[in-house]
């Protein structure tokens, strides 16, 4: 009984920290490495001064800047794919942000929406008028 | 498929699949319950060589096709209400479920009464009306759109334009236009009416797609480059422009097609993306793989996210357009794959031309040699019949044929000269007669078949085709002479369709399906077959003709558009359950508490309660499962395990539009509701913030002041919103009841009143900016010395220190700095020396804390 509560207890801890443990600003990237392994690629980004993304498998991609995680873009699960379950969850944002993302100006397909909530530094990203969403981006709180 | 595997599949039948054949089928039911008319084919009896399909596109054409789909709504649940004059239940299903729907889009949307119905009937007849013409092929166009695509094919005054523009009717670019300049010339229905001959599922299972518009005639879009000509809004609408619309010839398409299903297959996109959960199917790694894009993606110097498509080494495209992302690619992949066969083969990696055929057109291709190898097998029993015809008439005619299109060796019994002469000559004219056939029924005959060569494609695949025919009947004819009689019995049963039916749904396990369905189909031929006695490999050649021209997924794709159908002649009781489900959920008190949750029901990128959400979500299945539980064919109910599947499927997106169409009034009434309270508002709002001043969090910055007040105001307003957030529905009048609050009186009579308080708030603003300049410049000494290590920690812990601290007389400058030169500030003259000594009394206190922080 002891051993599985242990068990539980520690499945418990390496599931919620899931999306915590990364403190952006100050996580660097051994302790990236630390936690999740070597990255499956690693790449300087050109257009960021000091910046590279290390990518990891799930679609997840961390950029540093320097050593430090500076941003952390992942696949939404379960209801967080859904637009309304960020709307809600972002209601309480005081100065809550939509932004159209530049896109090809030859494309003729409805542009990228980032829905940002600065306060907690998050932003979810969506195609305007549907209901899912594609990426969910970490950055630092302002 | 070889005949060892044949016989080897039929000796497995029995065991190799999971049947449902006991249960009796609505579908069965369906067949006896309709009308039992003879169509009238699309059939012309002496076909010139030089006619097309759009020479038979004519009224007659068209009631025949309308008719042989409206049949199989008559079993369903008559639509009541009315639409002006006309009784929704005295029209057929699919009419009423139209004017239902789409009834208050017709016409001058700008006033309903501006052309007079009240002489029609029926749905075309409405439709010629708003076209200004009598029993014309506009109307039945619209109409057999709608009844085979689901979707309205617009015939009103309003152009979609998103967040670009605002929607006025007979008003684009800002010019008034008369509701004609919206419609389609007849030109342009031909082409829609060509353009559904060549397309299948998923096109034509577009179950969000709602509308396709015309930009009035000579406008561009506007705010789209003049090089736009479609528009696929996600929501479910196609927008369509002149660019887009030239039709051609039948022998010369014009670019119409390409278009048109480049914009419906980003609907498709969409549509398989909404089933994903995904924005796009496009986007997934699967077709990002074939494709050859990747997506760079990160957040930039300034903090703002780029996302851009990129191109793998050696990418290869159907144009230069399907460079530009994923989507396009795959909307333009496809409908070039559709309408240029041959060319796009070349263009596209092997890899990404199975991929298209695949998945997009069941294992089909249509290079012109495809095309005709396709022909070959629909016209079958024609070709088989004539060639039969032939060797029966060259065996007793004595008629001399002077002929060079068969040479001795290609018979294997030996003939005479005047007899190869003869059957030459025959399958010439044979030849002839199925181009013809052809060319008046197929939407690619003309084109593949009116080339300046007389397709060489189709003269080698007819040739060997009716060679092999003719040989096998000089044999068979020497020892039964009624062996035409036999097989011409069978060769009449092909085109029916209850053998592969009965087939596809005796077998359920998907894993096995298509097995289990060739196995089952060459059985149930076999044994329809078995009374005429024919040598076996006759027989067997007989079955699997009947395979070949019933594969199983032209069956699967008619028996889904055939439950889709009944599904539809009963939208009237897929209405009723969503509106007792809404009312059921509306019922729970409306609240926030619990995150929404759910995969069944959705409003787009909209809002609603999660209370209501979430309600709808639980109860949706079980509402789906009621429908279906409740549909019937007079006293027959739905028993059959694969059939009820499928019209599980079926029933759920309509449930889901017929919800989405509850949300859609709703949330205009609500909206309405919210206009009005925002136009009796009358400066009350602004009163309620300027009560008291609780709220205000930071006297010195204007800006701040008021994202303050904007805040609580929002909260204050008592006014509750189901399907909206409060911001985008509000942030007028809160903007307007906060708007230079820090100039009102009464908030200066409280700052008057509040000096002192004031004086120590000013303080505590200055220490706060200090502490956000410090904590930059600590970030920065940390690149310097890190603590990525305990070593570096500890080793360079002085030198940290000694970075930040010694550049903090320098932040403490530019904070006061910024302080002082503050309106409040200089407004209220305060003592900035007094403040510099009460910093100096807290200095020690501010460093530690940023130390502490930071390192």
């Amino acid at each position: 009984m002891k051993v599985f509560i242990i068990l539980s207890l520690l499945l418990l801890s390496a599931c919620g920290a899931k999306r915590s443990s990364f403190k952006i600003g100050e996580t660097t990237r051994a302790d990236v490495i630390a936690e999740k392994g070597e990255p499956l690629s690693e790449e300087k980004l050109p257009a960021v001064k000091d910046g590279s993304m290390m990518k990891f498998k799930n679609n997840e991609s961390i950029q540093l800047k320097g050593d430090l995680v500076s941003n952390r873009f992942t696949n939404p699960s379960g209801d967080e794919k859904l637009v309304m379950w960020w709307k809600h969850k972002f209601k309480s944002c005081p100065f809550m942000k939509l932004t159209t993302l530049p896109q090809d100006p030859k494309a003729h397909t409805q542009p990228e929406v980032e829905m940002a909530c600065p306060e907690q530094g998050l932003s979810v990203i969506y195609t305007q008028g549907s209901d899912t969403i594609s990426r969910v981006v970490e950055y630092e709180k302002k | 498929m070889k005949r060892n595997k044949l016989l080897l599949l039929v000796a497995l039948a029995s065991v190799g699949c999971s049947r449902s054949n006991d249960y009796p089928t609505l579908l069965s039911q369906l067949e006896k319950s309709a009308p039992d008319e003879k169509i009238a084919e699309r059939k012309v009896a002496t076909l010139a060589a030089d006619l097309c399909l759009k020479d038979v596109f004519s009224v007659a054409t068209l009631k025949s096709e309308i008719k042989e789909l409206e049949k199989k709504y008559a079993s369903g649940t008559k639509v009541k209400g009315k639409w002006k004059h006309l009784n929704l239940e005295d029209l057929p299903i699919p009419q009423a479920n139209f004017l239902n729907t789409h009834g208050k889009r017709l016409g001058d949307l700008n006033d309903a009464d501006a052309i007079d119905y009240s002489a029609c009937k029926d749905l075309p007849c409405i439709f010629n009306k708003i076209y200004g013409k009598e029993d014309n092929v506009a109307g039945y166009v619209h109409y057999l759109w709608f009844l085979k695509m689901g979707n309205y094919l617009t015939a009103h005054n309003t152009v979609y334009g998103g967040s670009y523009r605002d929607i006025k009717p007979g008003v684009y670019n800002e010019k008034v236009f008369k509701v004609s300049d919206y419609l389609w010339s007849e030109n342009e229905l031909y082409a829609f009416w060509r353009l559904f001959h060549m397309i299948k599922a998923p096109h034509t299972e577009l179950n969000y797609l709602t509308e396709i518009q015309r930009v009035p005639r000579g406008e561009y879009f506007g705010f789209m480059s003049s090089m736009t000509c479609g528009l696929a809004w996600s929501h479910g609408i196609v927008s369509l422009q002149d660019g887009c619309l030239p039709t051609g010839t039948d022998a010369h398409p014009g670019t119409f097609y390409e278009s048109v299903l480049h914009e419906l297959t980003h609907q498709v996109d969409y549509h398989q993306g909404r089933k994903l959960k995904k924005s796009y199917r496009s986007d997934e790694p699967d077709y990002l793989a074939v494709s050859n894009f990747f997506l760079n993606e990160y957040k930039d110097d300034a903090g703002k996210t780029v996302r851009q498509w990129e191109h793998k080494p050696g990418i290869k495209l159907a144009s230069s357009y399907a460079g530009t992302s994923p989507a396009e690619n795959f909307a333009e992949t496809i409908a070039f794959f559709r309408v240029e066969g041959s060319t796009t083969k070349k263009n596209i990696s092997p890899e990404h031309w199975s991929f298209t055929s695949k998945n997009y057109f069941f294992d089909k291709n249509f290079q012109n040699s495809d095309l005709v190898k396709e022909w070959m097998v629909n016209h079958a029993s024609l070709i088989s019949q004539l060639a039969f015809r032939a060797v029966g008439n060259c065996s007793k005619s004595s008629q001399g044929f002077a002929s060079t299109y068969f040479k001795k060796t290609d018979f294997i019994t030996p003939l005479l000269p005047a007899m190869i002469n003869c059957l030459g000559a025959k399958a010439t004219e044979i030849s002839k007669e199925v181009q013809a056939k052809v060319k008046v029924s197929d939407p690619d005959g003309c084109r593949v078949l009116s080339g300046y060569s007389p397709s060489s494609d189709w003269e080698s695949g007819f040739k060997s085709e009716v060679n092999g025919l003719m040989n096998k009947y000089l044999q068979e004819l020497q020892t039964d002479k009624t062996y035409f009689a036999k097989v011409q019995a069978f060769y009449d049963e092909i085109p029916n369709r209850t053998i592969a039916n009965s087939a596809f749904l005796s077998c359920a396990e998907v894993a096995s399906e298509e097995t289990c369905y060739q196995t089952e189909v060459l059985r149930l031929a076999a044994e329809k077959i078995a009374p005429l006695n024919l040598p076996s490999s006759h027989a067997q050649d007989l079955a699997e003709l009947y395979l070949t021209s019933h594969s199983i997924a032209d069956t699967r794709e008619y028996l889904n558009g055939y439950y889709k159908a009944f599904v539809l002649s009963h939208k009237a009781q897929i209405d009723l359950e969503a509106k007792d489900l809404w009312a059921k959920c509306e019922a729970i008190p409306l609240s926030d508490d619990l995150p929404p949750s759910g995969k069944f029901f959705s409003v787009g990128d909209g809002y609603m309660a999660s209370s209501l959400f979430n309600c709808l979500n639980a109860d949706f299945p079980e509402g789906a499962k009621s429908i279906v539980r409740n549909l019937a064919v007079g006293e027959l109910k739905v028993q059959h395990p694969k059939e009820e599947a499928i019209l599980h499927e079926e029933v759920l997106p309509e449930l889901q539009k017929s919800l989405l169409e509850i949300y859609k009034q709703k949330r205009a009434k609500e909206n309405k509701a919210a206009l009005e309270f925002i136009q009796n508002d009358q400066g009350i709002l602004r009163k309620k913030m300027l009560a008291d001043f609780v709220w205000v969090k930071d006297v010195l910055n204007v800006s701040n002041l008021n994202k303050d007040c904007q805040t609580l105001a929002l909260v204050k307003i008592d006014f509750p919103l189901a399907y909206q957030l409060r911001s985008p529905v509000f942030g007028g009048l809160v903007e307007s009841a906060c708007r230079d609050i820090h100039l009102a009186p009464e908030y200066n009579t409280w700052l008057e009143e509040s000096k002192s308080v004031f004086a120590e708030k000013s303080v505590a603003g200055l220490e706060k900016r200090i502490l956000e300049l410090a904590t930059t410049k600590a970030k920065g000494c940390l690149g310097q010395y890190p603590v990525d290590t305990n070593l570096n920690r500890i080793r360079f812990k002085k030198e940290r220190e000694a970075c930040l601290l010694g550049e903090w007389a320098a932040i403490e400058a530019s904070a006061i700095t910024e302080f002082s030169a503050d309106p409040l500030v200089i407004k209220f003259k305060v003592d900035v020396t007094a403040v510099k000594s009460q910093l100096e009394t807290n200095r020690r206190r501010l460093q530690l804390k940023v130390i502490k922080e930071n390192f």
